[in-house]
């Protein structure tokens, strides 16, 4: 018996049992729907993470070994002296973690990332190749796209987000301030354009109507002038749909409308009736101790929180969140230690919405899986700026109850030895990834990867890595 | 009283006849027989409305009079956009000075402008209250003295507008990373002088690529070469060549990613930004100094050439003249600018005239370019689309909204909240060095659309302020909102609800009126006529009904209303009686309310 199922039931007995108590008590319990269909939640974080930084190899004494030249090629960004001493007291300073014979650390401000690894409940999945440029724009548009072949110029594009909740029959919702390309639904007839109608902007769920004031609900004749506006504007819209031609730039902004107002009562209906859990509150207020850094990701996680409220309402099924801020060309210690315990640390960013979404939400809880990535990597050598500047390869991040933890991909390769003392040299991206990702795909909903990625089977995949295990059956 | 009134009258009869004169003598009309091209449209098409569209797109609307706007239509077109796209601090015609605060005689520099507006000049208007917000210690400076900028007649709103693609898009600096507002105000002006003056785009783009702003915001300003090695970050190497000039690295990626880029690191060596201070606080200075001793020593190869130079000056100097006339860049920075600034939708037509329109300028003259492309085919097309970004949208929405400096002093219409509101920010851009939001990004965003929309309605109040009284004397009347110094006249001296209505339309969307259908029409005549929603006007009993275009068209009832209210007299305008002026102002902020919040206020068609 499903959440659902057991309060109607409850309301059919308490009603049968004339027992009021114990109807208020039921009555009284919030609305949340139930979660059968898995959901997949994209986290980009834009700039180009330095995952090099967050899982580190231990330092060996050894100057041919990569434990030395790690420490030595990345001194300057670990704002760290050129010494031994300096090296061992930094990798002590970070989480050791074994896992099949292969040890590393995690940074310290990531417990909640080692805790959830441990649990086996993260992938890390390592040497893929994001772009074969090191421009943000254009990295950005081939991740998003989801198609390494996505020219500068080709902004309009299908998402692969979007082509997925297309294929699974469901919706992408954006809790970012603006849509990116990876939420595109893909366009019935024209490759390079787009159709968002399987698109939601979720960038503010409280309120997430447009704005009709209360007293019309009651007065429709009141004279104020928000009524008059609020039904002049619902009423020229409703027309106006059936009047505009569906190619008309203007389009978009009808549906929209359309969108808020079908959407929009339903949902601020659901959220009356659900408080936002006191600790995601605190993500982004001002005073609280587990406030993060980037109060805006605190906002999406709220937003997301609702959406997942709301799933039954909006068919949730593929939900995108932005992390900026990641180019680390300078400085990056101070730039991007905070970032990682704003995600991954503990009472914050993924521990909170984990930790509230089981509580209140635990089917959802255990049917999530988010995959975070950035559009680019960083390079094997910190620079002279206390940074590190872009490189092609990167990790890929997959997280949840569902995936099946581990490493996946050689996560220090022997083969970067001698490449630390070069100039320019990165991470080599041996794995495309449309196989990851097309991988989430067949999890979402079987069948679907080759259409979202229909270059995938001859993509290139690390030799020996079994991708396809990467999720429970 | 009343003589006192009549005083007042003559002496701003005298102001005009006064202005007028000063602008004939000091401001003649241009010749603009340079930027005709094979691509310039007829003298047929060069139409109030397309000067409305060149206005809307590069001047927030401008501030022009419907006189202005139709003296304009009647020149060539070659001509009359000489006179529209200037980038000088000031343009009469364009924007004709305001006695409130003469803004001809402040320099009309964002820094010179700042001074004044922080300043205890018994000539500042600036709310004492507000004063604080031009000073350096507040930490939303830079961006209060654009906004104060953008919104005042007397000053160039192609200026600003410029000025804020360049340094919030193109050339972006981000105050939230670390630069000063001291840098970021001298970066705009020094930009936007060199563009005003027509140095070549190279030059300004070398400026700004040398600039103590741009410095900072990288952080190259602690690129070295010393002992033979070169330490520092590889950032602005990248984008120098990517952002500003529109070079990914086709022509060859390796080569691009290991030599230009490598190289352009060290030709960008010892450039040394100092910290100022101001009280006790200290800030990065705009000053830089382009050192020897820690720059590389002798030539680099960069683009497949040999730049030499003693230092980050003469080397970035040299590789601006090199990269502008790169074939990556050729083809790729006249599209960066003319999609930034005009059209989401380039098709290969287009495309092609932007770039034969580019190349064929001997110098790179970044106003030369946008004359030209603002009076061709490629602008003038009806395959153009520029979604407003919420800057957009918010800066017109306003500044036609505005009919005199005087509410823009006092707050009528809170444009620094709109933006908030709407999540961009003046200098701290969504996207750090990638700029601000973009049109195309706000169109497709519902939740932007639900702000945009929701001002029309839960916002409605500031659409419809017709006075603010002094905050201590209720009773005293500060200002009050008069369409009348605006609206046509009928030939009987009269206003009429289908003639505001088609001039409110135009002046807020101009698009010649091409979408103000019946259905439009409908809503706004209900709205000017009677304050109340067409639905409820028709049948107050029944205020929730849906009337469609078809009905509105088709049902005789409701073609004889709509008939009769069009030629109806909005007398109240015009009325002694001051309730009756005031209620017939606040229907005009209805209508605007309604006008801004239909998906013609969201993009701008070529035609």
């Amino acid at each position: 018996m499903n959440r659902r199922d057991f309060i109607k039931s409850a309301l059919w007995g308490a009603a049968f049992l004339g027992g009021g108590l114990h109807l208020r008590e039921i009555l009284a319990a919030p609305p949340f729907p139930t979660h059968e269909k898995t959901v997949f939640v994209n986290l980009l974080l834009e700039g180009g993470p330095d995952f090099r930084h967050l899982f580190v190899p231990p330092f060996d004494s050894n100057k041919q070994s990569y434990g030395y030249q790690y420490w030595s090629a990345r001194a300057t960004s670990h704002a760290l002296e050129l010494k031994d001493e300096a090296f061992e007291k930094r990798w002590q300073e970070y989480l050791r973690v074994e896992r099949d014979g292969v040890v590393f650390g995690i940074h310290p401000t990531a417990a909640w990332l080692k805790e959830a690894f441990e649990a086996g409940k993260v992938a890390i999945v390592n040497n893929v190749l994001h772009s074969n440029t090191r421009d943000h724009a254009h990295s950005l548009l081939v991740l998003q796209s989801g198609d390494y072949a996505t020219s500068p110029h080709e902004v309009s594009r299908s998402g692969w987000g979007g082509r997925l909740a297309k294929a699974a029959q469901g919706n992408v919702l954006s809790m970012t301030p603006h849509i990116t390309m990876f939420c595109n639904g893909p366009h019935p007839t024209n490759a390079l354009g787009h159709d968002n109608s399987v698109v939601l902007s979720a960038a503010t769920t409280r309120p997430f109507a447009l704005a009709y004031p209360d007293r019309l609900k009651t007065e429709p004749a009141y004279m104020g002038d928000d009524a008059v506006m609020a039904r002049a504007l619902r009423s020229y819209y409703e027309a106006k749909r059936q009047e505009l031609d569906a190619n008309s730039p203007y389009a978009r902004f009808l549906t929209h409308e359309k969108a808020l107002r079908e959407f929009g009562d339903a949902i601020s209906k659901r959220l009356d009736n659900i408080a936002i859990p006191e600790p995601i509150k605190a993500l982004y207020g001002s005073d609280a101790a587990t406030a993060m850094a980037n109060k805006r990701f605190g906002e999406e996680l709220r937003n997301l929180y609702d959406s997942f409220a709301c799933a039954d309402l909006v068919n949730l099924r593929i939900a995108s969140l932005i992390y900026g801020g990641w180019d680390s060309h300078k400085w990056q210690k101070d730039s991007i230690e905070p970032k990682f315990k704003d995600i991954f640390g503990k009472d914050r960013g993924l521990d909170t919405f984990m930790r509230e979404l089981k509580t209140t939400m635990p089917e959802a809880q255990e049917r999530v899986v988010f995959a975070i990535s950035g559009e680019f990597g960083r390079q094997l050598s910190s620079n002279g700026d206390r940074g590190t500047d872009h490189g092609r390869g990167n990790t890929v991040l997959l997280i949840g109850e569902k995936v099946k933890g581990g490493i996946y991909g050689e996560m220090f390769p022997q083969s970067e030895i001698p490449r630390f003392q070069q100039p320019g040299e990165d991470i080599e991206g041996r794995t495309s990834f449309e196989r990851v990702f097309g991988e989430i795909c067949e999890w979402i909903q079987i069948g679907t990867a080759d259409t979202v990625f229909p270059k995938r089977k001859d993509s290139a995949a690390e030799q020996g890595v079994p991708f396809e295990q990467l999720f429970k059956k | 009283m009343q003589r006192l009134n009549l005083f007042c009258v003559w002496m701003i009869a005298l102001w005009f006849i006064w202005m007028g004169g000063c602008g004939e003598k000091t401001d003649p009309l241009p010749d603009g027989g340079n930027n005709r091209t094979e691509y310039t449209i007829s003298k047929a098409e060069w139409t109030e409305t397309a000067v409305r569209k060149v206005l809307h797109t590069f001047a927030y609307g401008g501030f022009a009079s419907d006189q202005q706007i139709k003296a304009w239509s009647e020149m060539e077109p070659q001509d009359a956009i000489e006179d529209i796209l200037s980038a000088k601090v000031f343009n009469k015609r364009l924007s004709p000075p305001d006695p409130v605060d003469n803004l001809q005689d402040r320099g009309g520099t964002l820094q010179a402008l700042r001074t004044f507006w922080a300043s205890t000049d018994a000539s500042n208007p600036t709310h004492p209250d507000a004063i604080k917000n031009y000073s350096f210690a507040s930490w939303n400076v830079a961006a209060e003295t654009w906004f104060s900028a953008v919104k005042r007649r007397g000053l160039n709103p192609v200026r600003q507008a410029l000025g804020f693609w360049e340094t919030n898009y193109h050339l972006c600096v981000n105050l939230s990373v670390g630069v000063s507002p001291q840098q970021a105000l001298a970066y705009y002006d020094r930009i936007m002088d060199g563009i005003a003056e027509n140095k070549p785009y190279q030059t300004i783009l070398a400026e700004a690529a040398l600039s103590a702003a741009v410095a900072t915001q990288y952080n190259h300003k602690d690129n070295v070469f010393k002992d033979g090695k070169f330490s520092g970050n590889e950032d602005f190497a990248r984008e120098f060549h990517q952002l500003f000039f529109g070079i990914l690295g086709g022509y060859d990626h390796s080569y691009h990613e290991f030599t230009t880029i490598r190289n352009t690191a060290k030709a960008l060596t010892d450039m040394v930004v100092v910290r100022g201070k101001e009280g006790t606080s200290s800030f990065w200075d705009d000053q830089i100094t382009y050192g020897t001793k820690l720059h590389y020593p002798g030539g680099l190869e960069i683009l497949k050439q040999e730049i030499g130079g003693n230092s980050a000056k003469e080397k970035i100097e040299k590789l601006a003249a090199v990269a502008i006339q790169h074939s990556e860049s050729l083809a790729n920075l006249p599209v960066i600018i003319v999609n930034g600034l005009a059209d989401d939708n380039l098709n290969d037509e287009k495309l092609q005239i932007i770039r034969k329109i580019w190349a064929d300028l001997q110098t790179k003259d970044l106003l030369a370019f946008l004359r030209r492309y603002a009076i061709s085919t490629a602008f003038h097309n009806a395959t153009r689309v520029k979604y407003w970004s919420s800057i957009n949208r918010l800066v017109l929405t306003h500044n036609l909204m505005s009919l005199g400096n005087k509410e823009t002093y006092l707050g009528a219409f809170d444009l620094s909240n709109a933006f908030y509101n709407e999540g961009v920010s003046p200098f701290r851009p969504n996207h750090d060095v990638f700029g601000s939001q973009t049109g195309r990004e706000a169109s497709l965003t519902a939740d932007i659309f639900k702000r945009a929309y929701n001002r029309s309605v839960s916002g409605v109040w500031e659409y419809v302020r017709i006075s603010i009284t002094d905050k201590q004397d209720k009773n005293k009347i500060l200002w009050e909102k008069d369409w009348t110094s605006h609206l046509p006249k009928n030939a009987d001296g009269s206003y009429r609800v289908k003639d505001t209505a088609e001039w409110l339309w135009n002046r807020f969307v101009a698009d010649g009126l091409k979408n103000f259908g019946s259905l439009e029409r409908a809503h706004v005549y209900a709205l000017l006529a009677s304050g109340s929603d067409f639905a409820y006007w028709i049948n107050k009993n029944d205020p929730l009904k849906v009337y469609t275009k078809t009905e509105i068209e088709t049902d005789r009832l409701l073609i004889d209303r709509i008939q009769d209210v069009e030629k109806a007299r909005l007398d109240g305008l015009s009325s002694a009686d001051a309730k009756e002026k005031q209620t017939a102002n606040k229907r005009i902020g209805l209508a605007i309310a309604f006008i801004t919040a239909t998906p013609y206020m969201f993009a701008q068609e070529g035609k």
